[in-house]
């Protein structure tokens, strides 16, 4: 077994891409002009030590604002905005929504709703938690009714995990939610109730290990997403940007048929609809478009890069594609959109 | 680590860090990313080993822990990806076959079996890795061959 099994994965190798790109790791300055990204590794560190140190901001008792306020470190290497903490505090809503199943109880604190992303921070009380370790739900359904895609689309992604404890020995979670949504709506404009339900309390364990289920029970929770604010969203009906994929050209032939051209050339994508919201960007392309990153490139010259997307095929052939930004963004504080090496201007 | 050590480490290493994210994620892009992150927290460590064996395990653990926030995160690629599918392509069918047997199992499955005969970790080895008994570890393999033995030629 050994033979075959060396023999098939012998072949597999990272991209030469890849490798290009880790050498060169090595190489690479950061600077405060050109990119403000601090390594990860760095920042998280700096956190911890803050922690041990006592200091208040810590990682007790967080707040959806305080972890906006991490995540935009970890992500950017710099500060905060006053004017990026008005928007997320624009578009987060008090909710305080208890749902008791034994002796657990579940509490829902408050939500940060943007256009297609959701943030919720969730109480848990009732267990005696142990800070060290990492909790979250075995089940979980989060839903948007209705419906924000009008059923064309579909699809959503949401995660839940334990960010920290309060004071009292609550554990606080995180609830993440990202939904494709139609061309138009948007979640936070009062028209959207979120459903929550969550079964059975788990000790995450570490990889391959299976989770120890804590307690048995169920919560549930609907909750109304008020329109604290709709935010802005910026609209560019259509636009091109260069491909790495190579196309054809085909000629009409004098039988009827077509050819096609000795030299290919690099193609060229559409996107059409771009719409550039605080917590996204969506748009229909023609499917000739490269894999690549959304990055929001910010007035001080801040990048803030997507942590997550994709896309679905449409009848046509051509495909609606969606990316999320970590947290979100004044949108007027946006100078431009980057894919790749192709940058859209937001004049 | 010098820059100088950093990029034969890589050299070295890199292939052994991506094939060890593809069989935890499954999926290339996904793979090439961890990878990249992994090789990242390299650099970044500035962490000099005191041999290359060391260093292997430093960065298959690492992988190993990457991958698993991917898995937790919910902001992996939620549908179809937009580029044309990157799956390895074999030349021989039996090659091709066992790949696809292998990425067919179940999770769980897949990465003790490429630290067992490919990395050649042992038992109570794979088991430190993975935060598993080693008895855990020799029933996964077990269990990952028989529903391998079809595609398998015996030794």
């Amino acid at each position: 077994m050994r033979n075959i099994y060396r023999e098939t994965f012998d072949q597999i190798h990272a991209s030469e891409q890849l490798r290009e790109e880790v050498m060169e790791m090595s190489k690479q300055e950061y600077t405060t002009t050109a990119k403000r990204r601090a390594p990860k590794a760095t920042f998280i560190a700096a956190a911890l030590v803050l922690a041990l140190a006592g200091t208040a901001l810590a990682v007790a008792s967080p707040t959806l604002r305080g972890w906006f306020e991490q995540k935009w470190a970890e992500e950017t290497g710099g500060q905060m905005s006053e004017s990026q903490s008005l928007v997320i505090d624009s578009l987060t809503q008090k909710v305080g929504i208890s749902d008791t199943s034994g002796e657990v109880t579940v509490t829902v604190d408050s939500i940060t709703v943007g256009s297609s992303q959701i943030w919720a921070l969730l109480d848990v009380e009732g267990w005696d938690f142990d800070q060290d370790a990492q909790y979250s739900f075995n089940g979980m359904r989060v839903e948007i009714v209705p419906d924000p895609s009008d059923g064309q689309h579909g699809g959503a992604g949401y995660g839940l995990g334990s960010i920290g404890f309060t004071e009292y020995g609550k554990c606080r979670m995180l609830l993440e939610f990202s939904a494709t949504i139609s061309t138009g709506n948007q979640l936070n404009s009062g028209d959207y109730t979120l459903e929550i339900d969550l079964n059975d309390l788990i000790r995450c364990r570490t990889w391959g290990a299976e989770d120890e289920i804590l307690y048995e029970g169920d919560w549930s929770f609907s909750i109304p997403l008020t329109p604290e604010s709709l935010s802005p969203v910026i609209t560019i009906d259509r636009v091109q940007v260069p491909s790495n994929q190579m196309i054809w050209d085909q000629t009409d032939e004098e039988d009827g048929g077509t050819a096609e051209g000795t030299e290919p050339r690099p193609a060229v994508a559409t996107l059409a609809n771009l719409q550039i919201s605080a917590t996204g960007v969506s748009f229909y392309c023609d499917g000739l478009m490269d894999r690549t990153h959304a990055t929001a490139i910010m007035a001080d010259g801040t990048e803030v890069e997507d942590h997550g997307g994709g896309g679905s095929r449409m009848e046509d052939g051509g495909w609606y594609v969606s990316f999320d930004w970590p947290v979100p963004l004044d949108v007027t504080d946006i100078v431009a959109i980057r894919f790749g090496n192709a940058e859209i201007p937001l004049n | 680590m010098t820059e100088r050590e950093f990029t034969a480490a890589a050299e070295r290493h890199l292939d052994t860090v991506y094939r060890v994210a593809l069989n935890c994620l499954r999926n290339p892009a996904d793979a090439e990313d961890a990878a990249q992150t992994v090789l990242l927290r390299l650099w970044q460590s500035g962490q000099a080993f005191p041999n290359d064996d060391q260093l292997r395990y430093w960065l298959v653990r690492v992988t190993v822990n990457v991958c698993k926030d991917v898995l937790r995160s919910p902001w992996r690629r939620r549908m179809v990806a937009l580029d044309h599918c990157r799956e390895p392509a074999f030349a021989a069918p039996e090659h091709q076959a066992l790949y696809a047997e292998v990425m067919a199992l179940p999770a769980k499955y897949r990465l003790p079996l490429y630290l067992y005969y490919y990395e050649g970790y042992t038992a109570p080895e794979v088991g430190e890795l993975l935060g598993l008994k080693p008895s855990t570890v020799q029933t996964r393999l077990s269990r990952a061959r028989e529903k391998l033995k079809a595609q398998l030629k015996e030794e």
